[in-house]
């Protein structure tokens, strides 16, 4: 009992990560917007989000759903759709009546939109495309840093650039952990799961490598660009680099040692909260 | 509640223990009595009285206010015993000896009323031997201004009231011990008065040119006009004494235009609950300045007792009464009145007018409008702070808030200034700059306002605005939080609104930008253990009103022949008698007066209120608002642009000094020129002339 909620809670940590980063996002961009305004945002936006978030989650689910199992599985799938669909409606009628009531911007109503499109197009038409294991890391990197994106633009759709530098940061690193999460090995041989199809090891580090390098981009181009705090940002960026930089290290080198996986993930872990903490300063 | 208390302590008790850490006090006394040689002839030859007689109503006045101080043991009232040759209360004049003993803060109000004591006293015995040693041993052993160094002291300099309290005393002690040399500062009396007497003349001319920084304060006018009265009465220079007159004329025009039924019924830079919130019909509000107000120009409550210097000091003076223009003004006033005035430099008016931010030059002008962390004014406070050794309570606030604003400055990379313009909302929003006051008055109500004063900037203790029907039904709205008094002030300070009034109706909008992270925390710690204040909240005290009448989000109330009405945009709920209260720091009032006069009956005005069409639609800061009142017609407001009243724009500002019926004088120019029926009162700070034609 107590592992089954233990995995449960573990399985919500994209959505709890999704909040934070929309909170981050209404805070980034809170100087287009009063406290009153503000103060109606992060309590209907986070409702909404967390819905929402929850509602990708679900996405997730569903699509690693297995065609071949039992009846009894079958209708736990259309159960899943339909939760999935209740939670995504439930967060954009909660979006839509804090655009009406608050008299926010109509046309931030297109956030909730695009991202509910664009994952129904990544569920439904990606595994064309992509393996199941890729789309799922896709997924839950978007759980998280679509929130940002969110929250920033609940205040004014006129987002600034360097929130787009961070949601891409916070993307391709989330996606680089995710990459060789799954070859960290706890008490048991490296291999991969058993019914996922994974890349061989030396792709896996040789692509979370290259979201290691894009993050490091998209964390230093800010600095240059006109965010409130450069030099705040800055005492924090340096840890977070240091991190980014040591996990772009290890994963170049390639040493197929299964303590190089547990260490770049320990990195790059450490890595994503200090990149939330300087974008938290930064502003 | 108790946990309440708890935190409120512990908040307070960390505070106190890093202050001591960093500034532990000590206090050495010396034993024997200050020697001294105090000059006993005054030859002075200025007439006070050239152009004019005090009226036989001001006499009165004073004659009945002595007889009431004559029998009070109050401290100050012992003037008036000593002026009368009625025996004093010695206890009472040796215990308030102690805090210029010990330094401690107001002092300097207690040294002005034993100045007024000595000076009185010369040729007399009324205050004997002993007693008098006491008095002129504490005062010798005093300090006088910050520049002194020496002893630490827990005294505030640099408020406006203090300001002239400290610069009146040092002048007139040092007139008064001309040769004798003072304890602390090692200064002689002579040197004393050469310090003080550029001081007191800069204080003056600072308020002929631009107005009260402390603007209609209820509480601190008191404290001026007691050194003031102190100056006509007892200083040599004909240029101070002349001068600190018509200082004191401006006062009394102050009162003159602004009272309303008995009382102080206006905006104000410096306010405490105290004396505004009454609980019941049993509880108790009042202005400071009732006494002096009343003595001046007969406005307000006849006194019961005798208690505060400013009026004892009236009553006492022999040189100063208010020319009879301003009594006139006062009972004409009391009917029909509309003025706009302005009081107060905008900080960035300082070279336009010839004002720098230097300690050296003219930062006590800034300091005098709470400007000590403004981005103009922070470096050469922190200077001020640092090299006089100044307790940064006595300044800014405690040690640990010094500290927070230095080292965020320093995490930041940024100079104080830089950084001090990121929490513009507090460091400019504590500065009393630029106030436009709208007043709009009629025999059954009165309207007055700060009109469009800084703006969603947290204040320390402003009265915005007041509705007002009588000396106890009246009406305001804050949103409360501002940096003042143990914070636990409700009704003053706090977050500002726009506030844009016309005539007998106003629209006050409550919003803020969002500041840095470190300061929006330290604002919601300070919340969390000093009581949670996330709320917008009137003053509508139902106790006070004949009759109260609530409808849809209008409540509305009648006293007399007067009414009110006061519109709340977000839900409200009476969180006690007189206590209307919404969540959340974003919010819109909408307040209408009428009167038996313009809709012949209470029901009529429930009835068209009730018609009026209301449009508010939130905005991402602030709201758009259309009105259509019932008497004004059309009006429109946002937080941002101009107020329109049935497709006109309305005047939000900068108004001149003063531009009423009485008095036309353009802002920063040295001159006023007060008119009423034929007669003509003069105030020329450029040539220093007061001048009365009747």
């Amino acid at each position: 009992m107590k592992l089954k909620i233990r995995s449960k809670l573990r399985s919500a940590k994209p959505v709890v990560k999704g909040t934070v980063a929309f909170l981050l996002g209404l805070f980034l961009t809170r100087q287009f917007v009063g406290i009153g305004r503000l103060t109606s945002n992060y309590v209907f936006g986070t409702i909404a989000y967390i819905l929402i978030a929850i509602a990708g989650l679900i996405c997730i689910k569903i699509m690693q759903f297995d065609e071949g199992s039992s009846n009894k599985r079958k209708l736990n799938k259309k159960q899943l759709i339909l939760a999935e669909l209740c939670l995504f409606s439930v967060g954009f009628i909660i979006t839509l009546l804090d655009i009406i009531f608050f008299f926010l911007d109509v046309l931030i109503i297109l956030i909730p939109i695009s991202i509910g499109i664009i994952w129904t197009l990544f569920v439904y038409y990606a595994p064309k495309k992509l393996n199941s294991e890729d789309i799922k890391k896709i997924l839950l990197s978007s759980i998280f840093s679509l929130g940002l994106i969110y929250g920033a633009g609940l205040n004014t759709l006129i987002i600034p650039i360097y929130v787009f530098l961070f949601f891409s940061a916070i993307t391709f690193s989330q996606l680089s952990r995710e990459t060789i999460k799954n070859f960290i090995v706890k008490k048991r041989e490296l291999a991969p799961k058993s019914s996922e199809v994974e890349r061989p090891l030396d792709a896996a580090l040789r692509l979370s490598f290259k979201f290691q390098i894009i993050t490091i981009v998209c964390l230093i181009v800010p600095i240059f660009i006109d965010i409130t705090y450069p030099i705040l940002y800055l005492y924090i960026l340096i840890p977070t680099l240091l991190c980014l930089v040591w996990a772009c290290y290890l994963s170049y080198k390639g040493m197929n040692e299964k303590k190089i996986f547990k260490r770049t993930n320990v990195l790059l872990k450490f890595g994503i909260l200090f990149e939330l903490l300087a974008i938290l300063l930064s502003s | 509640m108790k946990l309440k208390r708890l935190l409120k302590f512990s908040f307070l008790f960390i505070i106190v223990i890093y202050q001591q850490n960093v500034w532990g006090a000590t206090f050495e006394i010396q034993q024997e009595l200050w020697p001294y040689h105090m000059r006993t002839y005054f030859n002075r030859t200025i007439d006070v009285f050239e152009y004019f007689n005090a009226t036989p109503e001001y006499r009165q006045r004073q004659n009945y206010y002595l007889g009431i101080a004559n029998v009070s043991d109050s401290f100050y009232a012992q003037s008036a015993h000593i002026y009368s040759n009625v025996s004093v209360n010695e206890e009472t004049i040796i215990e308030n000896l102690q805090k210029l003993y010990d330094y401690r803060d107001t002092m300097d109000f207690r040294m002005n009323g034993l100045v007024r004591m000595l000076y009185l006293n010369i040729n007399k015995t009324v205050l004997n031997g002993t007693t008098k040693d006491k008095v002129i041993d504490a005062l010798g052993k005093c300090k006088y201004w910050y520049t002194e160094l020496g002893r630490r002291d827990t005294a505030i300099y640099t408020t406006e009231n203090h300001q002239i309290q400290y610069h009146t005393s040092e002048y007139l002690l040092g007139q008064l011990f001309p040769n004798d040399t003072f304890t602390n500062s090692g200064m002689t009396g002579k040197q004393h008065e050469d310090h003080a007497a550029p001081l007191v003349k800069q204080w003056l001319d600072w308020r002929g040119q631009f107005g009260f920084s402390e603007w209609h304060s209820n509480t601190y006018y008191v404290e001026d006009i007691g050194p003031l009265v102190n100056l006509v009465d007892f200083a040599m220079d004909p240029e101070i004494v002349i001068k600190a007159a018509m200082v004191l004329d401006l006062m009394a025009f102050d009162f003159a235009i602004n009272y309303y039924k008995n009382l102080y019924a206006t905006s104000m830079g410096r306010a405490y609950d105290g004396s505004r919130v009454r609980e019941d019909v049993s509880g108790y509000a009042s202005d400071s300045v009732r006494e002096a107000a009343w003595l001046m120009v007969g406005v307000g409550d006849q006194p019961n007792d005798a208690g505060d210097l400013a009026a004892v000091a009236l009553a006492t003076s022999d040189h100063y009464a208010p020319p009879p223009i301003l009594e006139a003004i006062a009972n004409n006033a009391s009917q029909y009145f509309e003025g706009y005035e302005r009081n107060n430099l905008a900080i960035s008016e300082g070279s336009q007018y010839g004002l720098d931010y230097l300690e050296s030059g003219d930062l006590m002008y800034w300091w005098g409008l709470s400007g000590q962390i403004a981005p103009e004014t922070i470096e050469q406070s922190y200077y001020l702070v640092e090299t006089y050794e100044r307790d940064p309570m006595t300044a800014f606030g405690p040690q640990i808030l010094l500290d927070f604003i230095k080292w965020s400055a320093f995490f930041h990379g940024k100079s104080l200034s830089a950084y001090s313009e990121e929490l513009s909302a507090i460091s400019r929003g504590l500065l009393l700059e630029s106030a436009d006051i709208y007043t709009y008055r009629t025999p059954y109500y009165q309207l007055a306002g700060a009109q469009d004063h800084a703006k969603g900037l947290n204040g320390g203790q402003e009265l915005i605005w007041q509705a007002t029907l009588d000396n106890q039904a009246y009406v305001l709205t804050n949103s409360p939080g501002g940096y003042t008094q143990e914070l636990d002030q409700m009704y003053v300070g706090g977050w500002k609104p726009r506030g844009t009034f016309y005539k007998n109706m106003g629209i006050i909008q409550y919003d803020r930008e969002i500041m840095p992270f470190e300061a929006e925390a330290a604002i919601f710690l300070l919340n969390l253990f000093m009581g949670f204040k996330f709320y917008t909240h009137a003053y509508f005290p139902k106790w006070a009103f004949d009759n109260v009448v609530e409808y849809n989000k209008w409540t509305i109330g009648k006293k007399g022949d007067g009414y009110v009405a006061l519109y709340t945009y977000e839900p409200a709920f009476w969180a006690t008698g007189y206590e209307l209260r919404s969540w959340g720091q974003k919010n819109t009032y909408i307040v209408e007066l009428g009167s038996v006069e313009e809709y012949g009956s209470f029901e009529n005005f429930v009835t068209q209120i009730k018609q009026a069409q209301v449009s508010i639609t939130p905005l991402s800061l602030g709201y758009d608002i259309h009105y259509t009142s019932p008497s004004q017609g059309a009006v429109s407001v946002a937080w941002n642009g101009p107020m329109t009243v049935a497709g006109i724009n309305v005047d939000l500002g900068p108004y001149d000094r003063f531009n009423n019926t009485y008095c036309n004088q353009t802002f920063g120019i040295n001159i006023t020129d007060i008119q009423f029926n034929s007669t003509r009162l003069e105030l020329n700070f450029d040539n220093c002339t007061r001048l009365y034609q009747p």
